[in-house]
């Protein structure tokens, strides 16, 4: 009976300590710089996260991040125009050039995470999301549902969707010199919808391992486009890219976590997408953390990425109806390496530093570093 | 693609799944076997990079903003 009470009690701290893993009061500051080379993007984000238990059952999840972004996006251009480099300049030209357009931007954008949980543990998920720029503004809903299988929670079912609106505003002008400017009022408002779905499933395999089998939907409509990329058309006339207005992907997700011994964990995950613009893209994901004592972990990582390119994708000159010569709908290979420290300090603070290389095949590179710290209160 | 689908469909169906305890799930209840990482935070900031540098649509977190992404 004493033994059966012992295993009881540990069982009941057990879960416990399971349910303080993903639900406790923190509050998580974080500051991430993202560097392009070759004077590309660069970006400076400040961030905060505030988790709130109320009782056992709900949890609010609040994050807001300003991002600061300056560099220059690659499309092609007028080179002759008196008025300087810019995207803006459409118009027939027999010096057109395809080289980085220098922009700046701000952007705001918060989101917040209302967590239900239930008599059986199930979990139901409500957030909204909102992002704004100068030129663009975005509106999420989102639900999710979390559904225990067995009663010892080793297998689960989740299924989510989501529904974003976005409005992008585009200048009025046909040469830089007399543009409007996209915040005034005056300028061409566009907007898109996306839709999101999700399905997976979770089992655990052992002690040390679990498993998971996701697939997703992901469907866009409306301006599809970005006002900031041009195509070439008749041989010297530079024009606005034009991607269709419809668009739809899906995919399945897989990943494996294993505890290879009392301080080594390996993660791993692979997922597959495709859609109608005939993009199919690979992304393999790996991790290692190594625990040091009860305080420090390292964390190293490998992702390779790679996509075919848009149906509609062309370099320089085209005469289809939709063209795009935007890089990131052209074929390539990338690759992320990736580092991390996790310390903690007390019982109640951590500090986070990471570190990043991105590269891609395109000619693309950049470093991302991010670092932040944990307060639970 | 389809190999690493029929692995993961033979080790759900194979008898290596065992029933786990409650008291049995301090590893897996550990930072490190959190997929993508523990920290929401840096996360989200790795998928909003891959979301603006690559063609991919989907298969991450539910819900988290959109970009105009120059």
């Amino acid at each position: 009976m004493r033994m059966q009470l012992g295993k009881l009690s540990l069982a009941a701290s057990m879960v416990l300590v399971a349910m303080n893993a993903s639900a406790e009061d923190y509050i998580n500051v974080e500051f991430m710089q993202y560097d392009e080379s070759d004077s590309r993007v660069s970006v400076s984000a400040p961030s905060l996260e505030i988790n709130k238990d109320f009782g056992a059952d709900y949890t609010l999840n609040v994050d807001v991040v300003l991002d600061s972004v300056s560099g220059a996006s690659p499309t092609y251009y007028d080179a002759d125009a008196s008025s300087g480099a810019s995207a803006y300049n459409r118009r027939s030209s027999s010096n057109i050039k395809y080289d980085n357009i220098e922009f700046e931007e701000n952007r705001v954008a918060g989101s917040a995470t209302l967590t239900t949980r239930f008599e059986n543990r199930d979990e139901l998920n409500i957030g909204v999301s909102y992002s704004s720029e100068s030129d663009f503004y975005s509106y999420e809903g989102s639900a999710s549902y979390l559904h225990y299988l067995d009663s010892s929670h080793n297998q689960s079912l989740s299924f989510g969707g989501s529904y974003q609106s976005n409005e992008v505003l585009i200048k009025n002008c046909m040469d830089n010199s007399n543009c409007v400017d996209a915040s005034s009022g005056a300028s061409q408002k566009m907007t898109n919808d996306a839709y999101n779905l999700q399905l997976a499933f979770s089992q655990v395999i052992d002690e040390t391992s679990v498993a998971n089998i996701g697939l997703f939907y992901t469907a866009e409509s409306g301006y599809l486009s970005s006002p900031y990329h041009n195509i070439v058309r008749n041989g010297n006339f530079i024009e606005a890219e034009k991607k269709p207005e419809d668009r739809a992907g899906y995919g399945l997700k897989l990943s494996y976590q294993k505890a290879l011994s009392d301080t080594l964990y390996g993660q791993l995950s692979y997922k597959y997408y495709i859609d109608d613009w005939d993009i199919n893209s690979h992304t393999i994901d790996s991790h290692l953390y190594y625990e040091i004592g009860d305080s420090l972990r390292l964390g190293a990582g490998l992702r390779y990425y790679n996509q075919s390119e848009a149906e509609f994708y062309a370099e320089g000159f085209t005469t289809e109806v939709f063209a795009s010569s935007d890089f990131r709908v052209s074929s390539f290979d990338a690759f992320t390496y990736k580092a991390s420290l996790d310390y903690e300090i007390t019982k109640d603070l951590s500090y986070n530093l990471g570190a990043n290389y991105y590269d891609q095949s395109t000619g693309l590179s950049a470093t991302f570093f991010t670092t932040g710290i944990k307060y639970k209160f | 693609m389809k190999y690493l689908f029929l692995v993961f469909v033979l080790v759900f169906l194979s008898g290596c799944i065992k029933e786990v305890q409650p008291w049995e799930k301090a590893t897996l209840a550990k930072d490190a076997m959190k997929e993508g990482g523990s920290n929401k935070l840096v996360s989200k900031f790795h998928e909003h990079i891959y979301y603006s540098k690559e063609a991919t649509k989907g298969g991450g977190t539910i819900g988290g903003g959109g970009c105009g992404c120059n």
